[in-house]
């Protein structure tokens, strides 16, 4: 028998004077960055730091620590708290602030010609993979692939099928209206697709996926 | 045979679908499916001291070492970024007087950021002046009486005015109070040392744990005495003051809590409506809650359940070896409240004086292994945490799930983190609390999740040990909002309760009465959370009905 009252009943302790209703949380924490309070920025970052280098890892794929990277997210997010509409929707702020850094970096780095490089030991462990090694070599591959896309087209397909966001928050992730991210993203699959027949290891480990016989 | 397939018409591809799109996604996010290593409090001080440069401000200084453990990393991260900011509080009970002072008209408390806490008796009105988290505040005693504990730290130098008396504080415990009118001003040491100047005397003044002192503005000399009933220092000294004992025309001291002469006659009510945690009176004890988790200390066991338990604190903090004073009898019924007795002036009677003065006794609610309930409740025992709480104990528990007794006990501990608020040292200030509001015990009194109905109780008590704090009783109506709730703030342990005693604001002693028990399908024992980090560590030992 399941119990209820699992969500205990949050009194608000608002002090005097005080409104009928508490600020929401998001609210007060955005405007309090705003202001320059440290301590909310630091909450702001404790809260999405994981989240960020997780994004970050996926996007920017195999390689070192991008703590640079990271790092200039939240500088930025700090930054640009004032065009912040909705406080309720920081975490779509974030997000879109990281997808734009991390474009960045992907055009960075193909200046500085190291696209496509990407060492043996940074792949990462996949240890969740049976078949590990086919596993790691898809992974290299898959990166190696993306390399090969535009920034652009690399954020969105990111966004949808790796984050697996819905078309609205890829839309909204991008500043975009919902019908250009369709047309866009169907453009992406197009050209995902074409890579991949191109490409043996991919197209092997997706046909193994397809017909049940991967991980 | 080799399984791979040598060669397969290309048509699986010949149409454009994201489904090839879906599989290289899910293996770019199976290789990337762990978080990774939590970003580290050297990360945030990187990208703080970029933001300053960046913004023209100097960079912060590096206070912090790295650490392994994600709570310490975030409660050592708070530590080093409030010591560089303004001390900040959160005042209870208290309203803005048009001088920028705060009036406690029933009785208030404040808390500071740093962990050191200011009740107010009812009437007394104190201006706040905080100056850094390192330094401390200021405070102006405009008038009544207050409880100061203020936390010692390092180079905290906190100030008490009243009237033309300064208090210089570094770390102590004591009562203050001032009559504006009548220009004196006594003060009771509780723990630790404070320096008085000002007023007629010469030179500053020591007063010690155990002494008080009682001043007046019009006269030549203060009267300082050593018969106050607390335990000696912690470093044993019994140096004597220098002899500004020319006696004064006023009466003996008091003991600890008693109505002071100089004091309006709520002081006592007042505070048997608030009686403190019976902590010990040690030096070290002052220092409650620390920003790391103290090891779990060996717990006192609940006393018998014939007289009602106080707070049996174990503080881990204590210095092996100390003195512990015999703790404050319990107050299991204060006169503020409508005592079940004919006598409400009198002294608080325990649960066995109430038994045996005819009152049908208690009705005690068993808890199964299981959590369920059993004797005047059907249903089960359950455990809820605000975002910011992180558990220790239980170690592991799925919050849909009854929570289940350890030695028959209810038991719960782990940390919170502190509240995050804005305009902090202002009556504006708001904070988090719907979301990191802390952590409870409770009781549905149905196990179909309905009202007590014909079966509820007159009163309850709920017994239960831990470490000090503000606990709170809370009791929610069948059919509210999640969020309406009528509490009984600072509920002690084994404290008989009626419904009316039960507010919709009982932080601020006001607010809606709860109507009756009989509405009531749950209630709880609350852990607030507080301004800053906190570990808790409490066990329900038993839950009483009455008639």
């Amino acid at each position: 028998m399941l119990v209820a009252s699992s969500t205990m009943p949050a009194p608000t302790e608002p002090l005097t004077p005080v409104p009928a209703e508490p600020e929401a949380p998001e609210v007060a924490l955005v405007r309090a960055a705003r202001a320059g309070d440290r301590r909310a920025c630091f909450l702001i970052w404790s809260r999405y730091a994981a989240l960020v280098q997780r994004m970050v890892a996926r996007f920017l794929g195999p390689g070192p620590d991008y703590e640079d990277v990271r790092q200039e997210v939240f500088l930025r997010v700090f930054k640009r708290l004032g065009e912040v509409r909705n406080p309720k929707a920081l975490q779509g702020f974030v997000v879109s602030v990281t997808l734009g850094v991390a474009r960045n970096e992907v055009r960075r780095r193909r200046t500085r010609g190291i696209v496509g490089l990407v060492p043996e030991t940074a792949l990462p462990e996949a240890t969740a993979l049976p078949g590990q090694g086919e596993a790691r070599e898809a992974v290299r591959a898959l990166y190696q692939m993306l390399d090969t896309l535009s920034p652009e087209d690399r954020s969105l397909f990111l966004t949808r099928f790796v984050e697996k966001m819905e078309l609205t928050e890829v839309a909204a992730a991008h500043g975009m209206s919902l019908s250009t991210a369709k047309r866009r993203l169907a453009r992406v699959v197009a050209r995902v697709d074409a890579r991949l027949r191109a490409n043996p290891i991919l197209k092997e480990y997706v046909g193994r996926m397809e017909h049940g016989r991967g991980p | 045979m080799d399984a791979r397939p040598t060669s397969r018409p290309d048509t699986r591809w010949s149409q454009t679908d994201e489904s090839s799109c879906e599989r290289l996604g899910d293996l770019a996010a199976s290789a990337f499916a762990k978080e990774g290593p939590v970003p580290d409090a050297r990360e945030w001080a990187e990208i703080e001291a970029k933001l300053g440069r960046r913004l023209g401000r100097p960079p912060m200084r590096r206070l912090w070492p790295l650490l392994g453990v994600a709570t310490l990393l975030l409660a050592c991260a708070g530590v080093w970024l409030a010591s560089a900011w303004t001390l900040g509080y959160r005042a209870q009970g208290c309203i803005s007087a048009p001088d920028g002072s705060l009036q406690a008209p029933g009785g208030g408390a404040i808390t500071f950021s740093d962990g050191s806490r200011v009740e107010l008796v009812a009437g007394a009105r104190v201006r706040v002046r905080p100056v850094s988290f390192a330094r401390g505040a200021d405070l102006s005693l405009k008038g009544g009486g207050a409880r100061l504990d203020i936390v010692h730290r390092t180079g905290a130098r906190w100030a008490v005015l009243a009237g033309p008396f300064h208090i210089a504080v570094t770390g102590t415990r004591f009562d203050v109070h001032w009559s504006p009118q009548q220009g004196r001003m006594r003060i009771s040491m509780l723990a630790g040392e404070v320096r008085v100047s000002g007023g007629p005397l010469a030179h500053a003044l020591a007063l010690r744990a155990g002494q008080t002192m009682l001043a007046d503005r019009n006269q030549p000399t203060v009267r300082i005495s050593n018969d106050f009933p607390n335990e000696r220092p912690a470093d044993g000294a019994s140096e004597q003051p220098p002899s500004h004992n020319e006696k004064i025309p006023a009466p003996a001291p008091a003991p600890a809590l008693a109505p002071s002469p100089h004091a309006p006659a709520s002081l006592a009510r007042t505070r048997a409506a608030r009686p403190r945690s019976t902590e010990p009176k040690t030096q070290a004890s002052i220092r409650r809650q620390r920003i790391a988790p103290p090891t779990l200390a060996t717990e006192e066991p609940a006393t018998n359940s014939a007289t009602p338990a106080p707070i049996q604190e174990t503080n881990p903090l204590r210095r092996p070896g100390s003195t512990v004073p015999t703790p404050l009898p319990p107050r299991s019924v204060a006169s503020s409240q409508p005592a079940p007795s004919p006598s409400p002036a009198a002294s608080p009677r325990s649960h066995a004086e109430m038994s045996e003065q005819g009152r049908p006794g208690p009705r005690p609610v068993a808890i199964a292994n299981d959590g369920q309930l059993s004797g005047g409740m059907t249903g089960f025992a359950w455990l809820a945490r605000g975002s910011a709480t992180t558990l220790s104990l239980p170690a592991t528990h799925a919050e849909h799930l009854p929570l289940r007794p350890t030695d028959g006990q209810l038991c719960t501990s782990g940390t919170i983190a502190g509240l995050a608020c804005v305009n902090e040292g202002t009556p504006q200030i708001r904070c988090n609390w719907d979301r990191n509001w802390g952590v409870a015990i409770g009781f549905d009194v149905r196990a179909d999740h309905g009202a007590w109905g014909d079966a509820s109780p007159g009163s309850l008590a709920v017994e239960f040990h831990g470490w000090s704090g503000n606990y709170r009783l809370l009791a929610h109506r069948k059919g509210d909002p999640m969020n309406k709730i009528y509490c009984i703030d600072n509920y002690h342990s084994g404290q008989t309760v009626q419904a009316s005693m039960f507010k919709s604001q009982c932080w601020a002693g006001t607010g809606a009465s709860l109507p009756s028990f009989a509405e009531v399908d749950s209630f709880n024992l609350m852990f607030p959370s507080r301004m800053d980090y906190v570990a808790f560590h409490y066990c329900v030992s038993a839950v009483k009905l009455y008639p």
